[in-house]
């Protein structure tokens, strides 16, 4: 019996060992904190974000969800009921999303795939009062929105039957409504991520080839050197330009794509972003840029570095990263990422710290 | 249970010899049912209170047990126990536990009272929100039991849980404590 009961426990403490290099729970329950009443699905993908005010967010994920900041919470409306979406129109579905002027623009797709550009109400719901802009929206997909300059731009995308594929375009207006300004028709075999401007110049990106575009909206395919696989763009508003690349760590220039540098990140590999999205500056020289399955890194220009998050506790530290934004009055960040939520912490805008101390990221 | 333990009569059924006496002996079998409160103390090495806040890190819970063991010589037992256990996080989150335990005990007797002193070493399987882990479990204990009769003996355990769960990067490893109040019954046979 004694035998028995020793081989038990050798055997009970031999699988502990082996098996306890896991998930850091007790870890991740020091950090636990209270969310609001009202939370978001924890697995959801989230496809943009707009803040149309400070403490008042948007989130596009199929619903649109509406929350609101008080305190150190946010209540998010609808809850997670997937059936109840009082911001969308009736039968459709939100893949995108932007704030331009005083209204939030929309991207929908019905069930039988015909998409939708709609213009809010003035209450930011899509739902009443909105004006449908579906007269204005090309092919058969809308794939972005961004506002550049006093601009919305709309990346969309059609099936070309000549190469029985979908080609995308990129068009413009400085009204949100018509006329429209076709920048790219037939456009590139890879959608468009949101235009930016940088004070002197729009940039955007499809896949491998980046596009700086002059005044009159004239795109120059390539400006500065020839990129392998660039996945994005991003001109912040003091105008440093940040492009990310599939297999090429972080390419940014500091003045407006005349000289680039090249960061890699701190860790063993290469920083992959499938769909680039990069914060504003969280402070002087300071950028969080999201990765497909790697969570995030700040980029540091001033130091030259490009350091991963490193909270192994949380999902986030293995997530692709969708969108990131920010609430500069309440100095929140938010961020969206495929299938594992939408997080949210408060950063520090003056040393650049993301969380800040004593904050950590929550997972809404 | 505990009206089992209430409508039971004041005095033992089976007395034995002897006043301090164990009265099993080698082969003697036991079973028992456990269940009672469970407290989450304080995680080391980060010094978390899990009980402080509002809400606290983690809540009181629950915790049940079934056990098995037997009598190697009238003092000392040796035995298993599967137990399983719930608190909840700020967000109700459920932190759940299911240990597996070898486990050895060295029993005072003062008849009708039985004072198990137990020493306890397993496996514990943990679950939260979408993460698991197993960790190395140390548990020790200590008890207090009235023998009814020679069958059946009621009573309580306090035990000690130093759950150890190590990670691979060590700035994540902890050492959860934990505290268990359970009420008992014991069948002899």
């Amino acid at each position: 019996m004694k035998r028995v009961v020793v081989r038990l426990a050798l055997l009970a403490a031999l699988a502990a060992t082996l098996g306890g290099c896991s998930d850091a729970i007790y870890a991740a329950i020091d950090k636990a904190q209270k969310t609001a009443t009202n939370t978001l699905s924890q697995t959801m993908s989230v496809f943009d974000i707009a803040v149309p005010a400070s403490g008042t967010y948007y989130v596009a994920a199929g619903a649109i969800f509406q929350g609101t900041l008080s305190g150190s919470t946010v209540d998010w409306t609808p809850n997670t009921s997937t059936t109840s979406r009082p911001w969308n129109p009736t039968g459709l579905i939100c893949n995108a999303m932007t704030l331009f002027g005083a209204n939030l623009y929309g991207g929908f797709v019905a069930s039988d795939g015909t998409p939708s550009l709609y213009q809010s109400s003035a209450g930011f719901s899509f739902a009443s009062g909105a004006t449908p802009l579906t007269t204005q929206t090309p092919g058969e997909q809308i794939t972005s929105l961004s506002a550049a300059n006093g601009r919305l731009f709309v990346g969309g995308a059609s099936f070309s039957s000549a190469s029985n594929a979908y080609v995308y375009q990129l068009e413009s207006s400085a009204t949100g409504t018509a006329p429209w300004n076709t920048i790219f028709s037939p456009g590139q075999a890879y959608p468009f991520v949101p235009v930016f401007y940088d004070g002197t110049s729009y940039w955007t990106a499809s896949n491998a080839t980046l596009f700086q575009g002059n005044a009159a909206l004239t795109f120059l395919a390539n400006p500065a050197q020839s990129w392998s696989t660039i996945n994005g763009v991003f001109a912040a508003p003091v105008g440093v330009v940040i492009v990310a690349t599939k297999s090429n760590g972080v390419y940014y220039s500091l003045n407006g794509g005349g000289a680039w540098t090249q960061v890699q990140p701190d860790h063993q590999g290469s920083v992959t972003v499938s769909y680039l999205c990069v914060s504003p500056a969280i402070a002087t020289g300071i950028y969080l840029v999201g990765s497909d399955g790697y969570g995030y890194y700040t980029l540091n220009t001033s130091a030259g570095t490009l350091s991963r998050y490193g909270d192994s506790t949380t999902a986030l530290y293995s997530a692709s990263v969708s969108r990131i934004v920010l609430d500069t009055s309440s100095n929140v960040v938010l961020m969206g990422t495929n299938a594992k939520g939408l997080w949210r912490t408060v950063y520090d805008s003056g040393n650049g710290n993301v969380p800040a101390s004593g904050q950590s990221w929550i997972n809404e | 249970m505990v009206l089992a333990t209430l409508s039971v009569p004041a005095f033992a059924a089976d007395a034995p010899a002897g006043p301090s006496t164990s009265q099993y002996s080698l082969g003697d079998q036991t079973m028992s049912i456990n269940a009672g409160l469970f407290l989450p103390l304080f995680d080391l090495p980060s010094g978390v209170i899990f009980l402080s806040g509002s809400p606290p890190q983690l809540t009181p819970g629950a915790v049940g047990s079934l056990s098995w063991a037997a009598y190697v010589s009238p003092q000392i037992r040796v035995g298993i126990d599967i137990a399983g256990n719930f608190t909840l996080d700020p967000n109700s989150n459920v932190l759940l536990m299911l240990p597996f335990v070898a486990k050895a005990s060295y029993i005072f007797s003062f008849y009708p009272f039985e004072l198990p002193v137990t020493f306890g070493l397993g496996a514990n399987i943990v679950k939260y929100t979408s993460l698991s882990t197993l960790d190395l479990l140390l548990r020790p204990g200590v008890g207090l039991y009235w023998i009814y009769n020679s069958s059946w003996s009621f009573g309580a355990n306090l035990n000690y849980w130093f759950d150890m769960q190590f990670n691979t990067t060590a700035a994540n490893s902890r050492y959860g404590s934990f505290l268990e109040f359970s009420l008992s019954a014991l069948y002899h046979f």
